[in-house]
């Protein structure tokens, strides 16, 4: 059972995750949790790099773009589909320069940002709390 | 001996000539019995030819246990994470910079040891193109096969990569069969150096 198989979590994760989940083995037994991590230091930097950038650089929507496409690209990376149509909405946002429809986009984008984590941190969770025997096989949930 | 296998490779070689683990691997005694195998299928054999490991094979490796060595350029930290387990995962040694001028600073110490090049295209500075142009342009580098990642799928970009001397251009998010199958290929590929 893949976590973006899982009802609850379905919609905020895609197929790209299921491949970042097969890469975890024996020899990686953690890295998907890994990358979760990595992901949400990452993308947590990228976003509030992009709300400086919207204070210190007013109407610079390439600007804000090139930051935009950068966390596109980590979200689309890992799978987080939910996030990564938010990052397109704001790119089309800067594309019809509507600052307006950035904000909008922007404050959709971190719920959906909030709600992953939020979720991930629960399976990962419960994973550890399954101990190691059951983490070897994922668990039905 | 090595008459021997000169006639032998002359002989019955030809559809597989071109392979250049082949011509380096004709004075490599332990492999001496694939090679002969290989040699000898019939044409219409050669689908179920045995398949010689390349990074047994490919002296490109220092010894011949030793996996090759890739070399990943991406400004994305997520991507450096999930490349670099992609391909240890396929048995590669890997080595992630997070920029084209990093990279060009590792080829510079240690080109010998790099078997392939896959870079990011969007990169700040010097773009993924930028860097392949570099290696291309070099008489040391120019060997090295240059695999392009990009999140657009732009036909004019990836005709450009192509043209410039690109193994193969991937789209973003890489999958890990992907991978697997071109750095193999484009390994595979490479002229002597």
């Amino acid at each position: 059972m893949f976590l973006c198989d899982i009802e609850s979590i379905k919609g905020h994760l895609d197929e790209q995750f299921r491949q970042v989940e097969d890469l975890q083995d024996e020899a990686s037994p953690n890295f998907v949790e890994e990358v979760v991590v990595v992901f949400f230091k990452d993308s947590g930097r990228l976003i509030s790099n992009l709300e400086q950038a919207l204070e210190k650089y007013p109407r610079d929507f390439n600007r804000w773009d090139a930051y935009m496409q950068q966390l596109k690209g980590s979200c689309s990376s890992i799978g987080a589909s939910r996030m990564k149509n938010e990052c397109m909405s704001f790119r089309d946002n800067c594309g019809q320069r509507s600052v307006e429809g950035c904000m909008g986009s922007l404050q959709k984008l971190k719920r959906e940002h909030a709600i992953l984590r939020q979720k991930l941190e629960s399976y990962f969770q419960l994973l550890r709390q399954v101990g190691p025997a059951g983490a070897a096989t994922r668990p039905a949930m | 001996f090595c008459l021997f296998l000169g006639v032998l490779f002359y002989s019955v070689g030809r559809p597989l000539a071109n392979h250049p683990c082949i011509y380096k691997t004709a004075a490599s005694c332990c492999h001496l019995a694939q090679l002969i195998k290989l040699l000898t299928c019939q044409p219409n054999q050669q689908a179920s030819a045995p398949s010689i490991p390349l990074c047994c094979l490919c002296p490109m490796s220092t010894t011949v246990q030793e996996p090759p060595h890739v070399l990943a350029v991406d400004d994305s930290l997520v991507d450096r994470v999930v490349i670099s387990r992609l391909l240890r995962s396929s048995k590669y040694r890997v080595t992630t910079v997070d920029s084209g001028k990093k990279a060009l600073e590792v080829l510079s110490l240690g080109h010998e040891s790099v078997q392939l090049i896959i870079t990011d295209y969007c990169m700040p500075e010097m773009t993924g193109y930028d860097l392949l142009k570099r290696v291309k342009e070099s008489a040391e580098l120019r060997g090295i096969p240059v695999v392009i990642m990009s999140s657009e799928n732009s036909p004019a970009r990836i005709r450009r990569c192509l043209d410039e001397g690109a193994e193969e251009f991937l789209i973003k998010p890489v999958r890990p069969s992907d991978v697997s199958r071109l750095c193999n290929r484009a390994i595979a590929a490479m002229p002597m150096r």
